[in-house]
Protein backbone atom coordinates (compact mmCIF):
# COMPACT_ATOMS: atom_id res chain seq x y z
CA UNK A 1 0.00 0.00 0.00
CA UNK A 2 1.32 3.46 -0.98
CA UNK A 3 2.14 5.82 1.82
CA UNK A 4 -0.29 9.73 1.32
CA UNK A 5 1.98 12.08 -0.04
CA UNK A 6 2.49 14.48 2.77
CA UNK A 7 4.79 18.11 2.90
CA UNK A 8 5.21 17.30 6.87
CA UNK A 9 8.17 19.11 8.31
CA UNK A 10 9.87 18.81 12.04
CA UNK A 11 12.36 21.06 12.65
CA UNK A 12 14.18 22.14 16.01
CA UNK A 13 14.44 26.02 15.97
CA UNK A 14 16.58 26.05 19.14
CA UNK A 15 18.91 23.58 20.64
CA UNK A 16 17.65 22.30 23.65
CA UNK A 17 18.30 23.93 26.90
CA UNK A 18 19.30 22.43 30.54
CA UNK A 19 20.45 24.34 33.16
CA UNK A 20 21.79 22.49 35.79
CA UNK A 21 19.65 19.97 35.86
CA UNK A 22 17.04 22.55 37.05
CA UNK A 23 14.72 22.61 33.64
CA UNK A 24 14.68 20.75 30.24
CA UNK A 25 12.78 22.74 27.00
CA UNK A 26 13.27 23.73 23.47
CA UNK A 27 11.86 25.16 20.65
CA UNK A 28 10.58 23.46 17.22
CA UNK A 29 9.01 24.49 14.14
CA UNK A 30 6.00 22.72 12.12
CA UNK A 31 5.58 22.88 8.83
CA UNK A 32 2.32 21.01 8.16
CA UNK A 33 0.76 20.34 4.57
CA UNK A 34 -1.56 23.16 4.82
CA UNK A 35 -1.87 25.88 7.20
CA UNK A 36 0.81 28.27 8.33
CA UNK A 37 3.51 26.91 10.94
CA UNK A 38 3.44 26.10 14.00
CA UNK A 39 6.37 26.95 16.82
CA UNK A 40 6.46 25.17 20.18
CA UNK A 41 5.93 25.08 22.73
CA UNK A 42 2.14 25.11 22.09
CA UNK A 43 -0.81 24.30 24.16
CA UNK A 44 -3.06 22.15 21.97
CA UNK A 45 -7.07 22.45 22.61
CA UNK A 46 -8.95 19.36 23.55
CA UNK A 47 -12.68 18.38 23.65
CA UNK A 48 -13.74 19.69 27.70
CA UNK A 49 -12.00 23.08 26.44
CA UNK A 50 -14.35 23.14 23.40
CA UNK A 51 -16.99 21.85 25.31
CA UNK A 52 -16.67 24.82 28.49
CA UNK A 53 -16.45 27.06 25.35
CA UNK A 54 -20.10 26.29 24.51
CA UNK A 55 -21.05 26.20 27.92
CA UNK A 56 -20.05 29.45 28.34
CA UNK A 57 -21.41 30.79 25.08
CA UNK A 58 -17.99 32.24 24.16
CA UNK A 59 -18.12 33.00 20.73
CA UNK A 60 -14.70 33.60 19.44
CA UNK A 61 -12.17 31.52 18.44
CA UNK A 62 -9.67 29.60 20.88
CA UNK A 63 -7.98 28.91 17.47
CA UNK A 64 -4.79 26.03 18.26
CA UNK A 65 -3.26 24.95 15.51
CA UNK A 66 -3.24 21.29 17.34
CA UNK A 67 -6.42 19.87 18.55
CA UNK A 68 -7.00 16.62 19.49
CA UNK A 69 -9.39 14.33 21.62
CA UNK A 70 -8.13 12.06 24.49
CA UNK A 71 -10.00 9.14 25.96
CA UNK A 72 -9.40 6.15 28.00
CA UNK A 73 -11.52 3.54 28.07
CA UNK A 74 -11.84 1.26 30.57
CA UNK A 75 -12.27 -2.58 30.06
CA UNK A 76 -15.91 -2.69 29.66
CA UNK A 77 -15.33 -0.47 26.68
CA UNK A 78 -12.30 -1.67 25.23
CA UNK A 79 -14.29 -5.15 25.56
CA UNK A 80 -17.24 -3.24 23.33
CA UNK A 81 -14.69 -2.04 21.19
CA UNK A 82 -13.28 -5.70 20.58
CA UNK A 83 -16.83 -6.87 20.31
CA UNK A 84 -19.46 -4.52 19.52
CA UNK A 85 -20.84 -2.53 16.50
CA UNK A 86 -22.77 -0.25 18.31
CA UNK A 87 -19.97 0.96 20.26
CA UNK A 88 -17.72 1.40 17.46
CA UNK A 89 -20.23 3.36 15.25
CA UNK A 90 -21.11 5.75 18.12
CA UNK A 91 -17.35 6.36 18.97
CA UNK A 92 -16.63 7.31 15.19
CA UNK A 93 -20.23 9.83 15.01
CA UNK A 94 -18.44 11.42 18.33
CA UNK A 95 -15.30 11.80 17.36
CA UNK A 96 -16.30 12.92 13.53
CA UNK A 97 -18.44 15.55 15.47
CA UNK A 98 -15.71 16.97 17.13
CA UNK A 99 -13.56 16.99 14.47
CA UNK A 100 -15.84 19.24 12.90
CA UNK A 101 -15.48 21.22 15.52
CA UNK A 102 -11.76 21.04 15.34
CA UNK A 103 -11.42 22.01 11.59
CA UNK A 104 -9.64 24.93 11.37
CA UNK A 105 -7.06 23.75 13.21
CA UNK A 106 -4.29 22.61 11.16
CA UNK A 107 -3.37 19.20 13.17
CA UNK A 108 -5.74 17.03 14.78
CA UNK A 109 -6.06 13.49 16.43
CA UNK A 110 -8.06 11.46 18.48
CA UNK A 111 -6.02 8.59 20.83
CA UNK A 112 -8.13 6.31 22.65
CA UNK A 113 -6.16 5.00 24.98
CA UNK A 114 -7.01 1.46 27.74
CA UNK A 115 -6.87 1.92 30.63
CA UNK A 116 -4.02 0.27 32.93
CA UNK A 117 -6.86 -2.23 33.92
CA UNK A 118 -8.08 -2.89 30.87
CA UNK A 119 -4.59 -3.83 29.29
CA UNK A 120 -4.19 -6.39 32.08
CA UNK A 121 -7.85 -7.47 32.23
CA UNK A 122 -8.81 -7.62 28.44
CA UNK A 123 -5.64 -7.56 26.44
CA UNK A 124 -4.27 -9.83 27.93
CA UNK A 125 -2.75 -11.74 24.80
CA UNK A 126 -1.03 -10.35 21.45
CA UNK A 127 -3.68 -11.19 19.31
CA UNK A 128 -6.51 -9.25 21.27
CA UNK A 129 -3.95 -6.14 21.51
CA UNK A 130 -3.55 -6.60 18.06
CA UNK A 131 -6.94 -6.68 17.36
CA UNK A 132 -7.42 -3.56 19.59
CA UNK A 133 -5.21 -1.47 17.46
CA UNK A 134 -6.91 -2.97 14.11
CA UNK A 135 -9.94 -1.80 15.37
CA UNK A 136 -9.01 1.79 17.15
CA UNK A 137 -7.01 2.72 14.51
CA UNK A 138 -9.90 2.33 11.68
CA UNK A 139 -12.62 4.56 13.56
CA UNK A 140 -9.92 7.16 13.85
CA UNK A 141 -9.65 7.15 9.92
CA UNK A 142 -13.37 6.76 9.60
CA UNK A 143 -14.12 9.83 12.09
CA UNK A 144 -11.89 12.45 10.09
CA UNK A 145 -9.02 13.47 11.86
CA UNK A 146 -5.88 14.27 10.54
CA UNK A 147 -3.62 11.89 12.06
CA UNK A 148 -4.00 8.54 13.18
CA UNK A 149 -2.07 7.41 16.78
CA UNK A 150 -1.27 4.13 18.04
CA UNK A 151 -2.14 3.89 21.54
CA UNK A 152 0.23 2.07 24.36
CA UNK A 153 -0.67 -1.30 24.69
CA UNK A 154 2.15 -2.93 26.68
CA UNK A 155 3.35 -5.15 24.27
CA UNK A 156 6.50 -6.71 25.14
CA UNK A 157 9.84 -4.54 23.94
CA UNK A 158 10.30 -6.97 20.82
CA UNK A 159 6.52 -7.05 20.05
CA UNK A 160 6.08 -3.54 20.32
CA UNK A 161 9.12 -2.93 17.87
CA UNK A 162 7.40 -5.87 15.41
CA UNK A 163 3.87 -3.58 15.66
CA UNK A 164 5.66 -0.51 15.17
CA UNK A 165 7.37 -1.61 12.22
CA UNK A 166 4.60 -3.43 10.38
CA UNK A 167 2.16 -0.30 11.01
CA UNK A 168 5.07 2.25 9.61
CA UNK A 169 5.65 -0.05 6.86
CA UNK A 170 2.30 -1.00 5.96
CA UNK A 171 -0.34 1.65 6.92
CA UNK A 172 -1.38 4.42 3.78
CA UNK A 173 -1.29 7.36 6.72
CA UNK A 174 2.14 8.40 8.62
CA UNK A 175 1.33 6.91 12.35
CA UNK A 176 1.55 9.02 16.09
CA UNK A 177 2.93 6.21 18.45
CA UNK A 178 2.10 6.94 21.94
CA UNK A 179 4.19 5.76 25.07
CA UNK A 180 3.05 5.52 28.69
CA UNK A 181 5.54 7.70 30.41
CA UNK A 182 5.87 5.48 33.47
CA UNK A 183 7.40 2.85 31.34
CA UNK A 184 11.09 1.65 32.35
CA UNK A 185 13.58 3.44 30.80
CA UNK A 186 15.25 0.82 29.57
CA UNK A 187 11.85 -0.06 27.67
CA UNK A 188 11.53 3.43 26.82
CA UNK A 189 15.66 3.76 25.23
CA UNK A 190 14.81 0.49 23.26
CA UNK A 191 11.80 1.87 21.59
CA UNK A 192 13.06 5.12 20.79
CA UNK A 193 16.49 3.75 19.49
CA UNK A 194 13.98 2.51 16.73
CA UNK A 195 11.98 6.01 16.46
CA UNK A 196 15.08 7.83 16.03
CA UNK A 197 15.72 5.80 12.75
CA UNK A 198 12.32 6.28 11.48
CA UNK A 199 12.44 10.46 12.21
CA UNK A 200 15.72 10.35 10.60
CA UNK A 201 14.14 8.62 7.36
CA UNK A 202 11.68 11.16 7.62
CA UNK A 203 8.43 8.57 8.41
CA UNK A 204 7.80 10.16 11.92
CA UNK A 205 7.51 13.26 12.64
CA UNK A 206 5.71 12.93 15.93
CA UNK A 207 5.55 10.83 18.98
CA UNK A 208 2.75 10.79 21.68
CA UNK A 209 3.47 10.09 25.36
CA UNK A 210 0.88 9.83 28.13
CA UNK A 211 1.67 12.03 31.20
CA UNK A 212 1.74 10.62 34.59
CA UNK A 213 2.31 12.66 37.55
CA UNK A 214 6.10 13.35 37.39
CA UNK A 215 7.62 11.98 40.48
CA UNK A 216 6.90 8.68 39.56
CA UNK A 217 8.38 8.94 36.09
CA UNK A 218 11.56 10.84 36.45
CA UNK A 219 13.79 8.43 35.39
CA UNK A 220 10.94 7.81 32.44
CA UNK A 221 10.89 11.56 31.00
CA UNK A 222 14.99 12.39 31.80
CA UNK A 223 15.26 9.11 29.50
CA UNK A 224 13.03 10.19 26.58
CA UNK A 225 14.07 13.62 26.88
CA UNK A 226 18.01 12.16 26.56
CA UNK A 227 16.81 10.18 23.87
CA UNK A 228 14.95 12.68 21.86
CA UNK A 229 16.03 16.74 22.30
CA UNK A 230 18.01 16.74 19.62
CA UNK A 231 15.73 15.12 17.28
CA UNK A 232 13.50 16.82 14.79
CA UNK A 233 10.22 14.97 15.91
CA UNK A 234 7.33 17.02 18.10
CA UNK A 235 6.29 15.47 21.59
CA UNK A 236 2.62 15.35 22.28
CA UNK A 237 2.39 15.07 25.70
CA UNK A 238 -1.41 14.70 26.46
CA UNK A 239 -3.05 13.71 29.65
CA UNK A 240 -1.30 16.58 31.64
CA UNK A 241 -3.04 17.24 34.97
CA UNK A 242 -4.90 21.00 35.15
CA UNK A 243 -2.88 21.76 38.40
CA UNK A 244 -0.72 20.17 41.21
CA UNK A 245 -2.06 20.19 44.80
CA UNK A 246 1.25 19.48 45.64
CA UNK A 247 3.35 22.15 44.26
CA UNK A 248 1.44 25.06 45.60
CA UNK A 249 -1.61 24.23 42.13
CA UNK A 250 1.27 24.97 39.38
CA UNK A 251 -0.41 24.49 36.79
CA UNK A 252 0.40 21.13 34.45
CA UNK A 253 0.73 23.18 31.39
CA UNK A 254 3.50 25.08 32.21
CA UNK A 255 5.15 23.45 34.59
CA UNK A 256 5.45 20.07 31.76
CA UNK A 257 6.91 22.96 29.36
CA UNK A 258 9.73 23.07 31.11
CA UNK A 259 9.75 18.98 31.38
CA UNK A 260 9.05 16.99 28.54
CA UNK A 261 6.44 18.04 25.82
CA UNK A 262 6.61 19.89 22.75
CA UNK A 263 2.55 20.26 22.40
CA UNK A 264 0.65 19.83 25.38
CA UNK A 265 -2.89 19.11 26.23
CA UNK A 266 -4.73 18.79 29.69
CA UNK A 267 -6.10 15.64 31.56
CA UNK A 268 -9.33 14.77 29.95
CA UNK A 269 -11.35 13.46 33.02
CA UNK A 270 -14.68 12.99 30.95
CA UNK A 271 -14.81 9.65 29.68
CA UNK A 272 -16.83 9.27 26.31
CA UNK A 273 -20.55 9.90 27.12
CA UNK A 274 -23.94 8.37 25.47
CA UNK A 275 -25.79 9.93 22.50
CA UNK A 276 -28.67 12.44 23.63
CA UNK A 277 -31.49 9.98 22.88
CA UNK A 278 -29.78 7.78 25.30
CA UNK A 279 -32.44 6.65 27.92
CA UNK A 280 -30.29 6.85 30.78
CA UNK A 281 -31.21 10.03 32.77
CA UNK A 282 -28.44 12.37 33.42
CA UNK A 283 -26.74 12.36 36.95
CA UNK A 284 -27.40 15.68 39.23
CA UNK A 285 -26.52 13.51 42.55
CA UNK A 286 -23.81 16.39 42.93
CA UNK A 287 -26.05 18.88 43.38
CA UNK A 288 -26.42 21.27 45.35
CA UNK A 289 -22.48 21.44 45.77
CA UNK A 290 -21.17 22.50 49.02
CA UNK A 291 -18.46 24.96 49.09
CA UNK A 292 -18.22 25.86 45.23
CA UNK A 293 -15.77 28.33 46.23
CA UNK A 294 -13.80 25.40 46.72
CA UNK A 295 -14.98 23.03 43.64
CA UNK A 296 -14.03 25.55 41.34
CA UNK A 297 -10.66 26.98 40.23
CA UNK A 298 -9.65 30.38 37.83
CA UNK A 299 -6.15 30.47 36.39
CA UNK A 300 -3.52 32.78 37.15
CA UNK A 301 -1.28 33.79 34.86
CA UNK A 302 0.82 36.05 37.00
CA UNK A 303 1.61 33.27 39.21
CA UNK A 304 0.80 30.09 37.02
CA UNK A 305 -1.20 29.04 39.36
CA UNK A 306 -4.95 27.31 39.24
CA UNK A 307 -6.37 28.92 42.32
CA UNK A 308 -9.92 27.79 44.13
CA UNK A 309 -12.68 30.63 44.08
CA UNK A 310 -12.26 31.08 47.36
CA UNK A 311 -8.89 32.45 47.21
CA UNK A 312 -9.37 35.09 45.03
CA UNK A 313 -11.46 38.67 44.87
CA UNK A 314 -15.01 38.06 43.31
CA UNK A 315 -14.49 41.91 41.51
CA UNK A 316 -11.23 41.46 40.35
CA UNK A 317 -11.06 37.83 39.30
CA UNK A 318 -14.45 39.36 37.27
CA UNK A 319 -12.62 41.80 35.79
CA UNK A 320 -9.69 39.96 34.84
CA UNK A 321 -11.98 36.91 33.01
CA UNK A 322 -13.86 39.94 31.42
CA UNK A 323 -10.63 41.85 30.15
CA UNK A 324 -9.45 38.20 28.95
CA UNK A 325 -12.31 37.16 27.04
CA UNK A 326 -12.65 40.38 25.57
CA UNK A 327 -16.73 40.34 26.81
CA UNK A 328 -18.29 42.40 29.81
CA UNK A 329 -21.24 40.09 29.36
CA UNK A 330 -18.77 37.10 31.62
CA UNK A 331 -18.56 39.98 34.66
CA UNK A 332 -22.06 38.90 35.87
CA UNK A 333 -21.77 34.91 36.21
CA UNK A 334 -18.57 34.72 38.08
CA UNK A 335 -19.56 38.29 40.39
CA UNK A 336 -22.05 35.77 41.47
CA UNK A 337 -20.84 32.26 41.27
CA UNK A 338 -21.82 31.29 44.90
CA UNK A 339 -25.29 31.04 43.13
CA UNK A 340 -23.66 27.86 41.29
CA UNK A 341 -23.50 26.08 44.27
CA UNK A 342 -27.73 25.38 43.94
CA UNK A 343 -28.12 25.64 40.43
CA UNK A 344 -26.73 22.85 37.84
CA UNK A 345 -27.03 25.18 34.81
CA UNK A 346 -25.09 28.04 36.42
CA UNK A 347 -22.51 25.72 37.60
CA UNK A 348 -21.71 24.40 34.23
CA UNK A 349 -21.83 27.92 32.75
CA UNK A 350 -19.53 29.54 35.51
CA UNK A 351 -17.41 26.24 34.17
CA UNK A 352 -17.39 26.85 31.39
CA UNK A 353 -15.85 30.70 31.58
CA UNK A 354 -13.83 29.91 33.80
CA UNK A 355 -12.02 27.09 31.50
CA UNK A 356 -12.40 29.15 28.67
CA UNK A 357 -10.66 31.95 30.91
CA UNK A 358 -7.76 29.20 31.35
CA UNK A 359 -7.29 28.18 28.16
CA UNK A 360 -7.29 31.97 26.58
CA UNK A 361 -5.39 33.21 28.99
CA UNK A 362 -2.44 30.07 29.16
CA UNK A 363 -2.13 29.88 25.74
CA UNK A 364 -1.52 33.57 25.84
CA UNK A 365 0.80 32.74 28.39
CA UNK A 366 2.86 29.93 26.86
CA UNK A 367 2.74 32.33 23.62
CA UNK A 368 4.99 34.61 26.08
CA UNK A 369 7.22 31.99 27.10
CA UNK A 370 7.69 30.81 23.83
CA UNK A 371 9.73 34.12 23.04
CA UNK A 372 11.89 33.74 25.67
CA UNK A 373 12.67 29.94 24.80
CA UNK A 374 13.22 30.83 21.01
CA UNK A 375 15.60 33.77 22.37
CA UNK A 376 17.74 31.81 24.67
CA UNK A 377 16.29 33.50 27.67
CA UNK A 378 14.63 30.50 29.51
CA UNK A 379 16.36 31.72 32.72
CA UNK A 380 15.06 35.59 32.27
CA UNK A 381 11.17 33.76 32.09
CA UNK A 382 11.75 31.75 34.57
CA UNK A 383 12.99 34.63 36.98
CA UNK A 384 9.65 36.17 36.88
CA UNK A 385 7.93 32.99 37.55
CA UNK A 386 8.37 32.31 41.51
CA UNK A 387 6.05 29.10 41.76
CA UNK A 388 7.41 27.78 38.70
CA UNK A 389 10.57 27.71 39.50
CA UNK A 390 10.27 26.41 43.07
CA UNK A 391 8.39 23.34 41.30
CA UNK A 392 11.08 22.52 39.06
CA UNK A 393 13.59 22.57 41.37
CA UNK A 394 11.76 20.71 44.38
CA UNK A 395 10.96 18.00 41.62
CA UNK A 396 14.19 17.69 40.61
CA UNK A 397 15.90 18.18 43.65
CA UNK A 398 13.62 16.92 46.15
CA UNK B 1 -8.13 36.07 -28.63
CA UNK B 2 -9.41 39.67 -28.29
CA UNK B 3 -12.66 41.30 -30.16
CA UNK B 4 -12.90 44.93 -31.17
CA UNK B 5 -15.75 46.52 -30.83
CA UNK B 6 -17.88 47.42 -34.26
CA UNK B 7 -20.82 48.81 -35.15
CA UNK B 8 -23.25 46.36 -36.63
CA UNK B 9 -25.38 47.44 -40.00
CA UNK B 10 -28.36 48.22 -37.98
CA UNK B 11 -25.91 50.86 -35.80
CA UNK B 12 -25.79 48.68 -32.64
CA UNK B 13 -22.81 49.05 -31.00
CA UNK B 14 -21.26 45.90 -30.26
CA UNK B 15 -18.55 46.34 -27.54
CA UNK B 16 -15.26 44.43 -26.95
CA UNK B 17 -14.86 43.04 -23.46
CA UNK B 18 -12.27 45.86 -22.15
CA UNK B 19 -14.77 48.73 -22.97
CA UNK B 20 -17.65 47.16 -21.59
CA UNK B 21 -15.48 46.99 -18.40
CA UNK B 22 -14.97 50.51 -18.90
CA UNK B 23 -18.37 51.09 -18.94
CA UNK B 24 -19.14 48.47 -15.87
CA UNK B 25 -16.24 50.66 -13.99
CA UNK B 26 -17.93 54.18 -14.28
CA UNK B 27 -21.70 52.81 -13.54
CA UNK B 28 -20.21 51.55 -10.49
CA UNK B 29 -17.62 54.25 -9.74
CA UNK B 30 -19.12 56.15 -6.32
CA UNK B 31 -22.06 53.64 -5.80
CA UNK B 32 -21.63 52.10 -2.81
CA UNK B 33 -21.87 47.95 -2.83
CA UNK B 34 -25.29 46.78 -1.25
CA UNK B 35 -24.67 43.00 0.48
CA UNK B 36 -27.73 40.95 -0.80
CA UNK B 37 -28.71 37.50 0.65
CA UNK B 38 -26.67 35.35 -1.72
CA UNK B 39 -23.49 37.58 -0.62
CA UNK B 40 -24.42 36.73 3.02
CA UNK B 41 -23.78 32.89 2.14
CA UNK B 42 -21.03 33.49 -0.32
CA UNK B 43 -19.21 35.85 2.76
CA UNK B 44 -19.97 32.73 5.35
CA UNK B 45 -18.48 30.27 2.71
CA UNK B 46 -15.65 32.20 1.14
CA UNK B 47 -14.60 33.03 4.62
CA UNK B 48 -12.86 29.20 4.60
CA UNK B 49 -13.05 28.02 1.49
CA UNK B 50 -11.66 24.81 2.00
CA UNK B 51 -13.65 24.19 5.48
CA UNK B 52 -17.41 23.05 4.72
CA UNK B 53 -20.15 24.35 6.98
CA UNK B 54 -21.86 21.39 8.62
CA UNK B 55 -25.30 20.71 8.73
CA UNK B 56 -28.32 23.33 8.37
CA UNK B 57 -28.54 24.62 11.37
CA UNK B 58 -25.33 25.73 12.02
CA UNK B 59 -25.09 27.29 8.67
CA UNK B 60 -28.68 29.13 9.36
CA UNK B 61 -27.41 30.29 12.73
CA UNK B 62 -23.94 31.37 11.05
CA UNK B 63 -26.02 33.38 8.73
CA UNK B 64 -28.42 35.17 11.62
CA UNK B 65 -24.99 36.06 13.83
CA UNK B 66 -23.66 37.16 10.83
CA UNK B 67 -26.18 39.13 9.55
CA UNK B 68 -26.74 40.30 13.26
CA UNK B 69 -23.29 40.71 14.68
CA UNK B 70 -21.21 42.02 12.17
CA UNK B 71 -23.39 43.34 8.89
CA UNK B 72 -26.46 44.99 10.42
CA UNK B 73 -25.97 48.99 11.20
CA UNK B 74 -22.26 48.18 9.74
CA UNK B 75 -21.03 50.66 6.75
CA UNK B 76 -22.28 48.58 3.65
CA UNK B 77 -26.19 48.64 3.30
CA UNK B 78 -27.09 45.15 3.85
CA UNK B 79 -30.35 43.42 2.56
CA UNK B 80 -32.52 41.81 5.12
CA UNK B 81 -32.75 38.37 5.51
CA UNK B 82 -36.15 38.68 7.43
CA UNK B 83 -35.33 36.47 10.01
CA UNK B 84 -38.50 35.15 12.21
CA UNK B 85 -38.60 32.25 15.48
CA UNK B 86 -38.95 29.24 14.16
CA UNK B 87 -38.47 25.34 14.95
CA UNK B 88 -35.03 25.80 15.58
CA UNK B 89 -34.52 29.44 16.54
CA UNK B 90 -34.07 32.02 14.06
CA UNK B 91 -34.83 31.22 10.45
CA UNK B 92 -35.40 33.34 7.23
CA UNK B 93 -37.17 31.76 4.06
CA UNK B 94 -35.54 34.11 2.14
CA UNK B 95 -31.82 32.70 2.81
CA UNK B 96 -33.07 29.11 2.50
CA UNK B 97 -34.46 29.65 -1.15
CA UNK B 98 -31.37 31.35 -1.76
CA UNK B 99 -29.69 28.61 -0.95
CA UNK B 100 -31.41 26.40 -2.73
CA UNK B 101 -31.13 28.81 -6.30
CA UNK B 102 -27.12 28.71 -5.54
CA UNK B 103 -27.65 25.02 -5.04
CA UNK B 104 -29.68 24.38 -8.51
CA UNK B 105 -26.87 27.16 -9.82
CA UNK B 106 -23.50 24.85 -8.59
CA UNK B 107 -21.96 27.72 -6.52
CA UNK B 108 -22.47 26.09 -3.60
CA UNK B 109 -22.39 21.82 -3.12
CA UNK B 110 -23.90 20.03 -0.38
CA UNK B 111 -22.52 16.74 0.61
CA UNK B 112 -23.84 14.31 3.19
CA UNK B 113 -27.25 13.02 4.14
CA UNK B 114 -29.87 15.28 4.12
CA UNK B 115 -30.80 17.32 7.04
CA UNK B 116 -28.06 15.60 9.22
CA UNK B 117 -25.25 17.17 11.10
CA UNK B 118 -23.41 15.28 8.11
CA UNK B 119 -24.95 17.35 5.87
CA UNK B 120 -21.84 20.06 4.86
CA UNK B 121 -22.21 22.96 2.66
CA UNK B 122 -19.78 24.14 0.63
CA UNK B 123 -18.42 26.58 -2.48
CA UNK B 124 -18.11 25.15 -5.77
CA UNK B 125 -14.87 26.21 -7.62
CA UNK B 126 -17.50 28.33 -9.69
CA UNK B 127 -18.99 29.39 -7.00
CA UNK B 128 -15.13 30.33 -5.40
CA UNK B 129 -14.96 32.39 -8.58
CA UNK B 130 -18.04 34.17 -8.28
CA UNK B 131 -17.49 34.78 -4.65
CA UNK B 132 -13.90 36.38 -5.57
CA UNK B 133 -15.70 38.83 -8.19
CA UNK B 134 -18.72 40.06 -6.17
CA UNK B 135 -16.49 40.03 -2.46
CA UNK B 136 -13.71 42.08 -4.37
CA UNK B 137 -15.45 45.27 -3.44
CA UNK B 138 -15.74 44.61 0.53
CA UNK B 139 -13.35 45.99 2.97
CA UNK B 140 -10.60 43.42 3.77
CA UNK B 141 -10.60 44.31 7.49
CA UNK B 142 -14.71 43.09 7.00
CA UNK B 143 -13.51 39.91 5.28
CA UNK B 144 -10.97 39.50 8.06
CA UNK B 145 -13.67 40.09 10.58
CA UNK B 146 -15.99 37.64 9.13
CA UNK B 147 -13.34 34.91 8.83
CA UNK B 148 -12.53 35.25 12.05
CA UNK B 149 -16.21 34.98 13.53
CA UNK B 150 -16.41 32.19 11.42
CA UNK B 151 -13.80 29.86 13.53
CA UNK B 152 -15.52 30.76 16.61
CA UNK B 153 -18.86 29.83 15.35
CA UNK B 154 -17.72 26.69 14.13
CA UNK B 155 -16.27 25.54 17.30
CA UNK B 156 -19.35 25.90 19.24
CA UNK B 157 -20.91 23.17 17.11
CA UNK B 158 -24.84 23.05 16.64
CA UNK B 159 -25.62 22.59 20.51
CA UNK B 160 -22.95 25.62 21.60
CA UNK B 161 -24.36 27.97 18.96
CA UNK B 162 -27.90 27.26 20.10
CA UNK B 163 -27.27 27.62 23.10
CA UNK B 164 -25.28 31.10 22.51
CA UNK B 165 -28.08 32.51 19.85
CA UNK B 166 -31.20 31.49 22.49
CA UNK B 167 -29.11 33.39 25.56
CA UNK B 168 -28.73 36.78 23.25
CA UNK B 169 -31.50 36.37 21.32
CA UNK B 170 -34.30 35.29 23.38
CA UNK B 171 -37.48 36.50 21.19
CA UNK B 172 -36.38 34.19 18.32
CA UNK B 173 -36.67 31.06 20.43
CA UNK B 174 -40.38 31.20 21.23
CA UNK B 175 -41.78 29.21 18.71
CA UNK B 176 -38.65 26.35 19.32
CA UNK B 177 -39.06 23.05 19.88
CA UNK B 178 -35.79 22.80 22.07
CA UNK B 179 -36.50 26.10 24.28
CA UNK B 180 -36.95 23.91 27.21
CA UNK B 181 -33.58 23.05 26.97
CA UNK B 182 -32.35 26.26 26.58
CA UNK B 183 -34.19 27.67 29.80
CA UNK B 184 -33.08 31.96 30.77
CA UNK B 185 -30.69 32.26 33.45
CA UNK B 186 -31.12 35.13 35.78
CA UNK B 187 -28.03 36.20 37.76
CA UNK B 188 -28.01 38.36 40.82
CA UNK B 189 -30.72 41.13 40.58
CA UNK B 190 -32.16 39.26 37.80
CA UNK B 191 -29.81 40.28 35.21
CA UNK B 192 -29.85 37.41 32.71
CA UNK B 193 -26.65 36.88 30.17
Amino acid sequence: MGKRASSLKVKLNRNPEERELFYTTRSLDIRPDRGPPIQTPQRGLTQPELDAKALARYPLPLSSAISGVSRTLNSGEVASLLTDNEFSENQISSLDNLSQRMQHSSLTFAVLQPSMSAVANTLTQDKYRDKFLRMNMAIQQQSGMQMVTVPWVEYSSKAALECFETITRDADFEPVFFLDTRTEPQRLREICDFIKQKIRTDEIHFVGLIHRPIRTTLASCDELWSCLKDEDVALILTGVERYDPNLRDISGIHMNEFILGDILLTEVRRRYVKPENSKKPRNTGRFPVSGVGSALRAFDKEELVVRQLRELSQASLADEVARELGDGRFKVPIENYLEAGTDERKYDIVKGILRTHEFVASQRELNRSREYISAGDTDSYLSEKEVLGNSLRAVRFR
Amino acid sequence: MSVESQIMADGTKCLSYEELETYIEKALRGKKPTILIEDIILLLMNSHPEKPIHGRTMLMKEAFLLYEEILKGGEIETQNPRFVPYRYGPYSFLLMQTLDTLLMAQVVKVRGKTNSRKESFSLTPIGIAKARIRLSRMPSRLQSKISEARVGWDELGTDGILNYVYANYPRYKERSELKKRYKDIMWGKGRAH
